[in-house]
């Protein structure tokens, strides 16, 4: 079993450590997504949790429930999330690879470890290769399932339906506040600031990186909206053999993808706020704006650190609510599915 | 089940789709499934879910509008109208004449006489009395 004084350990005499876990965690998303991919249904699962999700989403009524709806519904989630999953995998090897090629390009060492903006990147390229696989594994699906027999919603379908927008405007808050902060901070700045890295080695870069990680932010926000209101308006699938119940089913799948990347919305723009409010105030002890102790905004900064807390936070406990993010379909999990 | 209306289409069926469509709609508007002011689908959603041509729905929703069935704006896109009463109960005398003819035709190819299949309606209504009711 691997503890913490292990990790601690592993991280102080091989800073690469955190990178080689990542590199293996993708590949192992890729081996265990291929398995499903290819065997889906087979995976042994709680079939009772996941009937209960159904009768949750009213995919089935209580009392009446079959056998063969559930099957249909694991099938089509396994394949789908599957096509998902490979795309995390894929994602974490790029970033990996990607970090390292940019780190010995600056450094000419590639044991320079991490900064703190590798998680949230990392996080931005899950949501990139969660999001696209899932759009993959659709189409496969709908190329798979060319039946005769169509069907389609009588309402306009889109992102409302799935998700509520207090998060993107929680997320729209916190980018703002960040903005201020940097627009605040950087004017007490020299013209060059000093970025250290794990391994040691400290890189001068021009300030006007500080104005990369709300870019990125805000680029983060669009990419991710874009993503999810995509989500929300393919076409519909037979995701079981009826159509009424596929409709719902198919709800059920998409409001679980939605609800996963809005998760990763949030943590990934939280981990670059967090980063950067980090960063900014290293800079000013460095300037010597702040002396011993934070001097000017350090209220504002901690505040706006807090904040970001918050919402990462919000973006682990909004992958745990199983896609009810409060949408018009999609509900509270505190209350009662709405009637579709 | 108490699901959102659903629109369904079959490619082998002999009525053309926009056939299909409009009839649809103008049972569901007829039953009150879709009540008046309700929004419809934008022609590219439609076209997609169905895997026609968008041409196909535009059609479809021309001819609900010429008839009434429902109106479209350039910023609000196509909503259900208010039809009259009178084409209400034609959509809804049209659809039960369609089911009973299909019902007469199975009946015919399983050898069933009209008299057996009229016994079998009363004593289904006599078991069911909320269908009866309604009678």
């Amino acid at each position: 079993m691997i503890s913490i004084s292990f990790i601690d350990q592993m991280l102080q005499i091989y800073p690469l450590f955190p990178m080689l876990l990542m590199l293996c965690a993708g590949i192992g998303a890729i081996v265990f997504g291929s398995y499903v991919h290819n065997h889906p249904g087979k995976l042994n699962r709680g079939r009772k949790y996941m009937q209960q999700m159904l009768l949750t989403w009213q995919v089935e009524q209580p009392g009446a429930s079959d056998p063969a709806v559930l099957e249909e519904f694991i099938r089509s989630q396994d394949f789908i999330q599957s096509s998902a999953i490979i795309g995390v995998g894929l994602a974490a090897i790029l970033t990996v690879s990607g970090t390292e090629i940019l780190l010995w390009t600056l450094t000419g060492s590639w044991d320079e470890g991490v900064t703190w903006l590798f998680m949230p990147a990392l996080f931005l390229t899950y949501l990139l290769g969660y999001g696209s696989g899932y759009l993959y594994g659709v189409w496969h699906l709908r190329q798979q399932g060319a039946r005769g027999v169509t069907y389609a919603d009588l309402q306009p379908r889109g992102l409302a339906d799935y998700r509520s927008r207090v998060f993107p405007l929680a997320a729209s808050a916190l980018i703002a506040g960040v903005t201020l902060l940097t627009i605040l901070v950087s004017a007490h700045l020299g013209p060059q600031v000093p970025i250290e890295l794990v391994g040691g080695a400290t890189l001068q870069i021009s300030r006007w990186i500080f104005w990369a990680v709300p870019a990125a932010m805000l680029l983060t926000l669009l990419i991710a909206e874009r993503i999810m209101a995509y989500i929300a308006d393919i076409p519909r699938l037979f995701v079981t053999s009826q159509p009424q119940t596929s409709q719902q089913a198919d709800n059920l799948l998409r409001a679980l993808t939605i609800g996963t990347l809005q998760g990763y919305e949030l943590i990934v723009i939280a981990g670059f706020a967090e980063a950067q409010i980090l960063f900014m105030m290293s800079s000013l002890f460095q300037s010597g704006f702040w002396h011993m102790t934070p001097g000017p905004y350090s209220a504002f900064l901690n505040l706006e650190f807090g904040f970001a807390l918050v919402v990462v936070t919000l973006g682990f406990i909004v992958q745990m609510l199983y896609g009810r993010l409060g949408g018009r379909i999609s509900g509270w999990p505190w209350r009662r599915m709405p009637t579709p | 089940m108490n699901m959102s209306p659903i629109l369904i289409l079959d490619p082998a069926s002999p009525v053309p789709p926009y056939e299909q469509i409009g009839a649809q709609i103008r049972l569901h508007i007829a039953t009150g499934r879709l009540p008046p002011g309700a929004p419809l689908p934008s022609v590219r959603q439609l076209a997609r879910d169905l895997r026609v041509a968008p041409n196909t729905v535009v059609r479809a929703y021309k001819e609900l509008e010429r008839e009434g069935w429902v109106r479209s704006s350039a910023r609000r896109g196509v909503a259900v109208a208010q039809p009259s009463p009178a084409q209400m109960e034609q959509v809804r005398t049209e659809t039960l004449e369609r089911a009973i003819a299909q019902l007469l035709e199975i009946a015919h190819q399983l050898g069933i006489t009209p008299a057996q299949v009229q016994v079998e309606i009363d004593r289904l209504l006599s078991s069911r009395p909320i269908l009866g009711s309604h009678s």
